[in-house]
This record gives C-alpha cells, structure tokens and sequence, in this order.
C-alpha cells in the first residue's frame, strides 16, 4: 500500500469517517481520494457509494481489520476506511497500468514498418483481403507460430496435437480473410484490438467509434446479469427497476458517449467491493485485470457485430487503425493477443478450427425493444400529457411513480392518466405483454425538472385562468389552443381544483429545484 | 507500485504470454515485478525461453489448404462411410471405401475436382492423376444435387487428412509438365483464396480396435 494515514489520503479518511460530518464534506473527501476512478466527479454517485459502504460493512477478515485510522475508532469506521483506501490503490493501479502498458511509450513507431503496416491494412479491410496475404504472412506469420508454440506448449492434457501447428499456419490468414458469420468478424477483431492499444485505452476507444445504435446493445449487457444490475442501480440511484433503468442508461449514453468510461470504471471498483465482501481480491490487480479484459470483450463484440454489418463504420474502423501511431508495433501486439486467444479456444474445442465461431465471443443478437424516448421527437405530446397531469394530480405523484413505478397501483388518477398514453410512448402492449411505462419513467427521471418548466412556461395561459369564472372548460380550451397536442383529450372536470393546482406548478419547481441542489 | 511477491504463482502458461507480447499489460507487470525480485522466476523464463526459441524445421508450403472445419468460399462437405451411412462417422479400416458428399458448390459444370491426401509434411494429388481422369465436378452429381465422392482410406494407421479443391475448368492443366509444376496455378489461386476448397479428417483404426 502506497499511502499511508498520516498523508494527505489518511487526511481525506478521517474527513470521510470522522464523526460522520456534513455530508458534502464527506463526499468531497472521498472524491479527492478517489480520484484514479474516473466516476470520481459524480458527487451523487459517491454519496451513494458511501451509502452502501456504510450500509453493507466488509465483513470481519483478518486484511480489512488492520487498525488504519486513531485509536478509539470503531471497527466499522476501521473497515469503510479501509474500503476507501484500497479502492482509492486500485484506481491508482488501473490508471498505471493504461499510462503504462497501453500508451505510445511502449511502441516505438518506424517509419518503414508503419508504412507497411499501413499499407497492409488497407488490403485486409479492403473489398479483396486476399490480395494482401503474402504481406500479412511475411510480416505476422513467424510470430503467430511461436504463439501456437507457446500455447501447444502450456496447453493441459495431451497437447494440441501434431497438426496444430500446421492448422494454425494454414488458417492465419484464411481466418482473417473470410472468419465470422459475414466475413469480416475476425478482420474487425484484429482492427479493435489494435485500436484498444491506442488513445486512452481499451474502453475509451470505443467511445468516439461506436455509433449511437451500439448503445441498446451495451445497455441491455448491463441488465443481464444481477451484478451489472446492482452496479447500474449504484450507478443512477434512481428509477427503480432494471428496464428503466436501462432506457435511462441508455438516454445518458446517447447524449454523452464518454459516461461509458466512468460506467465501465464503476462496474470494475463495484466487482471489487463483492470480492472483499466475499473474501477474496486481495491480490492486486486480479479483479480488476479480469473483469477489464471482459468489459473490453464485451464492448469489442458489440462493436464487431456492428462494424461487420455497416459499410459506413468499416470504413471508419480502418481509418481509425490507419490514424494510429507505431502502427506496426501495435498490429504486432494485437496479433499476439489475438492469436493466443484463438489458440486457446481451439484448444478448448479440442483442437477444431472452426470458421464460424470468432475469436472474440459474439454479442447476443438484436435488440428487439423500442430504443429509448426522446424529449426532441415527443416533447410536444409529453408537455401536454404533463399539463393534464398537472391539472389533475400533484406533480409530485408522478415524480414518485418515475422513482418508483410500483407507487402507481395505488393513485387511480395516474393510472387512467397513464391509460391515456398514446402508444407510441408506451413500451409495449399486446395479449401476452403488460402494459409498461419504462421508457418515459427513464425519460423523466433524466430530464428531470426540465419538462415541467415546459409545461409552466407554454400552458402560461392555464396559470392566468380565473378559477371561479363560469364556463371554465370552454376557457382553459382557448387558453390551450394551438399548444395542446390533439392526441390527449382535454381534461373536463374538475377544473377549478385543476387550474389552482397548475397556479402552483412554478412553486412546486423552484422548491424540487432547490432540493436538488442541497448537498 | 509495490507490493508483495507473488512469483511463485506466476503460471508457465502467463510468463510464456509475455514472452510472447500475449499477455494483458497486469499480467505483465506481476511478470516484470516478479523477475524483478525473483531469480528462480528469471530462470524459469529463461528455460522457457529457450523451448519456444529452438530451432524450427522449415515447412514446404506449396499447397496452402485450410484445416478441416475451415472452408473456403461456398462450399461444405460430410464424410459417408460406404458401409454405414452415418454421417459425421469418421473411423475407418484401412483401405476401407469412405464417401465424401461435397455440397454448395457454384459452376459445377466449369470446375473440376482435385483430391489431394497429406503424407508426411506434404500434400499429395490422387484425382486425377491423368488426362483421361480430368473431368468436370458435374459428373459427380447425386440425386440431391451434391456432389459424391468414392475414396478409398491409405493404409497407415491413425489421422489421415484428404482435401477437395474446385479448381475453373479451364485452363486446363498441362498434363506434359512434371507433377511438381503442373498445378502450380492452382496453388497460386489457393493462396489467393479463388478457388473453393475444404479438407477432412478421417481416423483410420487397425481392423482388430
């Protein structure tokens, strides 16, 4: 352990379990700790990571029981501190191991080589890879072999056999020409494994790469597994329920790409966390390493499935490989890790060489649920649906259904409200599917108080009705005109409560927008 | 970064990852961290080293086929056994009488099929081996419109691999040329890819197993 309590780390600690103060303070300090991890500016999600330390304890094991802070403090105040510190090491460490082993010090660029792997390259994601196999097995073969050889000779049991050699040989490069379901797969493999040398590492380069369609697919990963599902659940705090959570993830990737590193980094700090609970992960590195590689593989099958079958994205992948200094340097490493990880495979089929199956596992297949909704493309008939609310309900209601979608059973208003939906904002609905809402609680909960100030600002007229006045229903329909969405019908009765309710709509906001700002 | 040695549990298999620049960059580092502080672990990747380095016989490499399972271009094989029809059988007797059904070819009337069986390090044509012999896949045609083969399985025992190129019909093959150049064009176009071609494994067993 490189930092010790007494410096600045053990400063953040004691700030961190001290007589639990202010919570601002706390989350601050355990950001600055923090810091490697790239989640590290999301206060929110560190004032939940805290939580749950606090909340779920490491068990007594002799490694987290070692007395890091002052005497006199308890034994759980002992294990958050020590929780905060290793993770605060591992974030270091992972950080290293990126600058380290992934960056330019470690390939050297030559001009002639480069230009050749350039050169070479350019054949094998072209149209006619095969015109480039002379240049790939005089460059790459001799290497390929010695990894075999590695391979045959780690390899358990009675080995490989005495064609594994020759198998190898004979399929390097037919493999890369024409391997994978389309033909392209095992090419894209190579190309993103020398991407992930480059930039600022193996995820960060999917970041600028993939396009926006990639995100159903890395979203739906993230809920497939109940441990992904609780480190999504961390990740957002809120809404309840992994499918709207999805959409919301799913929301927040569209809009900014780069969340998806603080995610995968979030994803790597949380595997973390299980392995102390459960006893294990005290080896630097190995949690960390292991779950990095899946992450990386996860991502790069998403990404061959995609590039494999979008000509505008291929072409993109080869110019982002060609953009890449020391390029021979990389395509060598990646040939390498490539290699031995087919040879692996094909140990562990017992020595078959199959052309269908790719050296990185595939992703699962397309993603059948509707993407994500979009304020942009809805706004108008949501801002109308949202005044009807408005004027039927407390706000605040359905802000406790996006929270909580189980909150609705128990509020008729909201369900004939939600029954009113048109469907192109509602999930799905048919004979053997409920009728479910996801999508726009995942959309409410990340626009947050955005929508109802919409409201407040265009139904103005709504808030300047009098009440009291007769004939209120043929007022509210000309103060509305032109900005209700015909889809929703207007609301009928109940109108003097409704439009004192709406009269308050712009109080209710500037009160959940302070609220949101306390610390 | 320190922290404690682990060298010891440092695998073969990951020290013969980093020596062959395999190894994901945390497995490297606990490598170089433990040849940092271990002898015994600097030997032991020496000795390794050493094995992985030695001397390799050079291979012919005139005929460049894909191994079994892997096809190239359109095309796809099952080994029928003459005396039981169970597909996907692939123990022999030696000399015993094996069918290939060859399916998805293109073009069959302007392709003809080479057989080739591998012998030691090198591959050997056995179809056809003269003019008269030389005809189109076509007249291979089955009832379901595949392609059926008739061979029979060398006498030597243990892994035995056959191959199948569908070469163009023309040009034709020069049949003055010594063996050794005649189809020379045909392993130019393997090379390149042009030509389908698959290959199988048949496991020849002594008549007594």
């Amino acid at each position: 352990m490189a930092n010790s309590p007494e410096s600045g780390p053990g400063f953040a600690l004691a700030s961190i379990v001290a007589g639990h103060g202010p919570a601002g303070e706390r989350v601050e300090a355990l950001s600055e700790l923090l810091s490697a991890w790239r989640f590290h500016g999301d206060r929110a999600l560190l004032s939940r990571l805290l939580e749950l330390l606090e909340r779920h304890p490491l068990p007594a094991q002799p490694q987290v029981d070692a007395p890091l802070l002052a005497p006199g403090a308890t034994v759980e105040d002992n294990r958050l501190a020590w929780a905060c510190l290793h993770l605060a090491d591992r974030g270091r460490w992972v950080r290293q191991m990126e600058r380290r082993q992934w960056q330019a010090s470690r390939f050297r660029g030559q001009a002639g080589p480069d230009l050749d792997a350039a050169a070479a390259w350019g054949e094998l994601l072209s149209p006619m890879p095969w015109a480039g196999r002379a240049r790939w097995e005089r460059d790459q073969l001799a290497a390929v072999l010695r990894v075999a050889r590695a391979v045959a000779m780690s390899a358990p049991g009675e080995g490989l056999g005495a064609f594994f050699l020759d198998d190898v040989r004979e399929s390097f490069f037919p493999r890369l020409a024409v391997g994978g379901n389309s033909g392209r797969e095992e090419r894209l493999d190579l190309a993103f494994r020398t991407l992930e040398t480059g930039g600022d590492g193996p995820i960060a380069c999917y970041v600028g790469l993939l396009p926006p369609t990639s995100m159903g697919h890395l979203c739906r990963g993230a809920v497939l597994r109940p441990a992904s599902r609780r480190t999504l659940r961390l990740y957002l705090g809120h809404p309840a329920g992994a499918e709207a959570q999805r959409y919301l993830l799913w929301s927040q990737l569209l809009a900014e790409p780069d969340r998806l590193v603080p995610f995968c980094d979030l994803q790597l700090a949380r595997q973390l966390l299980y392995a102390w609970k459960r006893g294990t992960g005290w080896k630097m590195g190995k949690i960390e390493g292991r779950n990095l590689s899946a992450l990386t593989g996860r991502l790069r099958a998403v990404a061959i499935r995609l590039a494999a079958s979008d000509d505008v994205l291929f072409e993109r992948v080869l110019g982002a490989v060609l953009a890449l200094p020391a390029l021979a340097a990389r395509t060598r490493v990646a040939v390498a890790r490539q290699t031995w990880s087919w040879c692996w495979e094909v140990c562990h089929r017992g020595g078959d060489v199959e052309l269908l199956h790719t050296t990185t596992a595939p992703c699962l297949g397309d993603d059948p649920t509707p993407g994500p909704l979009e304020w942009g493309e809805h706004g108008a008939l949501l801002r109308t649906w949202l005044c009807k609310v408005a004027l039927r309900m407390e706000p605040r209601i359905l802000d406790r259904w996006v929270e909580d979608h189980d909150s609705h059973r128990q509020d008729s208003t909201l369900n004939r409200l939600l029954l009113e939906l048109p469907a192109q904002l509602v999930d799905a609905s048919g004979p053997m599917k409920r009728r479910s809402y996801h999508r726009l609680r995942a959309l409410l909960a990340w626009l947050g108080p955005r929508p109802w100030v919409e409201v407040a600002e265009v139904f103005q007229p709504v808030a300047d009705l009098d009440p009291t006045a007769r004939g209120l229903p043929g007022k509210l329909a000309a103060a509305v005109a032109g900005s209700w969405h015909p889809a929703i019908g207007l609301p009928r009765g109940g109108l003097p409560r409704g439009v004192r309710r709406f009269r308050g709509l712009s109080d209710w906001i500037e009160g959940e927008r302070r609220r949101d700002e306390r610390p | 970064m320190s922290g404690p040695d682990h060298s010891a549990d440092i695998s073969d298999a990951t020290l013969l990852a980093y020596l062959v620049e395999a190894a994901s960059p945390w497995q490297a580092e606990r490598v170089e961290q433990g040849l940092r502080r271990s002898f015994e672990l600097r030997e032991r990747l020496a000795v390794l080293s050493q094995r992985l380095d030695a001397p390799q016989e050079p291979q012919p490499l005139g005929w460049r086929l894909p191994p079994p399972g892997l096809v190239l271009g359109p095309a796809h094989a099952a080994v029928h056994l003459a005396h039981a029809a169970a597909l996907g059988t692939d123990s022999v007797r030696p000399g015993q009488v094996f069918r290939v059904r060859v399916q998805g070819v293109v073009d069959p009337e302007q392709r003809r099929p080479v057989i080739l069986t591998q012998r030691g390090e090198g591959w050997e044509v056995i179809h056809p081996r003269a003019e008269v012999h030389d005809r189109p896949l076509c007249d291979n045609r089955d009832r379901d419109d595949g392609f059926l083969f008739r061979l029979k399985a060398r006498s030597d025992m243990g892994r035995q691999r056959w191959a199948f190129a569908f070469q163009p019909w023309l040009p034709r093959p020069d049949w003055s040329l010594p063996e050794a150049d005649r189809w020379r064009g045909l392993q130019d176009d393997l090379f390149h890819g042009l030509v389908p071609a698959l290959s199988l494994e048949l496991q020849v067993v002594s008549p007594g197993s």
